[in-house]
């Protein structure tokens, strides 16, 4: 039991690494991007709340998704349902819902998976 | 060096001015919410600035107080208007 | 020479980074002058005015420990502090805005959360028809 803890050491290590990697990345993006937003003359955004089924399951991994939803590009994590299934998300630009559930679920459930499992 | 700090002061105070706008207009009690977290997280940079021209650490433990006041702040404001009350009692039906 | 030249390029480097995170900070703030309703503002509040202390920070920290020898812990802590609780503050007043009615602005395209709003915490069978208020 403790052997296979400290032979998995060096890859949960790693995961962890490379989930503050994409945490820093998506910061310093979201910051930029929400920053050009801002000083564009006409604000032409169309922002709107939809709602995001996530595969998590436990409280820790779904409060990591939902702090890193707050850190991507435009999207605000505003809600989570009573099970912890539904996250519900405003978004600065919501045109192609499809396309950013898609990106979340890629990127960041599978970091923290990585993680976590 | 120090003209470039002075002159990041100076921006820092027109945001807590821009901050202190929406303070005092803002439509809802979330708005204002809002601008006073930011103008704590602003202050917290400004004292940043300031230690570095001053050239002294003794400024840096008011960072971690004011990072540290301004969180619990907006949380426990946030869930005031809410449900209603801070901090909920078991006997006692407070706000709803 | 060379010695000197560097440390006053190093200084000047530590300067711009210090403005970047000012200007940031700013933009921060006129979003949240500009911008129609208080999520959208809460956007601006969360992502640019924290990208923009964090950049200060980091500036603050670069300079004690190159500088004046001093590597500060506390500066570390207080930038860790700020980048786990934006997010997490954001997401608090967010939940809040919309729980106590606040409406979206007026060119919003979709709310899903507004059918499943309950009324309030205790009632939580399922969604009892229309939300009273408060």
């Amino acid at each position: 039991m403790t052997l296979r803890v400290l032979l998995n050491f060096p890859k949960k290590g790693w995961a962890v690494v490379k989930l503050l990697a994409v945490f820093l990345k998506e910061l310093f993006l979201s910051g930029i991007t929400v920053a050009l937003q801002i000083i564009r003359p006409r604000l032409n955004v169309r922002p709107g709340i939809f709602a995001l089924e996530t595969g998590l399951k436990s409280d820790w991994e779904v409060t990591l998704l939902a702090c890193l939803i707050c850190l991507t590009p435009g999207t605000l994590t505003l809600d989570v349902s009573r099970d912890g299934r539904i996250l519900y998300i405003h978004a600065m630009n919501i045109e192609d819902v499809e396309l950013l559930s898609a990106q979340i679920k890629g990127s960041f459930e599978k970091a923290i998976m990585e993680v976590t499992r | 060096m120090q003209g470039l700090l002075t002159a990041s002061l100076v921006v820092l105070s027109l945001a807590i001015l821009g901050c202190m706008y929406r303070l005092l207009k803002g439509p809802s009690m979330a708005d204002r919410i809002v601008s006073l977290d930011t103008i704590g997280i602003i202050l917290l940079s400004m004292i940043a600035v300031f230690s570095m021209l001053f050239k002294t650490t003794a400024y840096l433990d008011i960072i971690l107080v004011i990072g540290v006041i301004t969180f619990i702040g907006t949380a426990a404001l946030a869930r005031f208007i809410e449900r209603g009350d801070v901090i909920e009692r078991g006997d006692h039906n407070g706000g709803r | 020479m060379n010695a000197e030249t560097i440390t006053a390029a190093g200084e000047l480097l530590i300067g711009v980074l210090v403005l970047t995170g000012a200007s940031l900070s700013a933009l921060g703030a006129f979003g949240l002058v500009r911008l129609p309703d208080v999520y959208l503002r809460s956007h601006a509040a969360t992502k640019s005015a924290t990208l923009g202390v964090l950049l200060v920070l980091a500036g603050a920290f670069l300079y004690f420990w190159l500088y004046l020898e001093h590597a500060s812990a506390k500066l570390i802590l207080g930038i860790v502090f700020v980048f786990m609780t934006a997010p997490v503050a954001g997401h608090l007043n967010g939940r809040a805005a919309h729980r106590t009615g606040v409406s979206l602005w007026e060119k919003s395209v979709r709310d899903d959360l507004k059918q499943t709003v309950k009324p309030g915490r205790e009632g939580m069978n399922g969604p009892q028809g229309e939300s009273s208020g408060d």
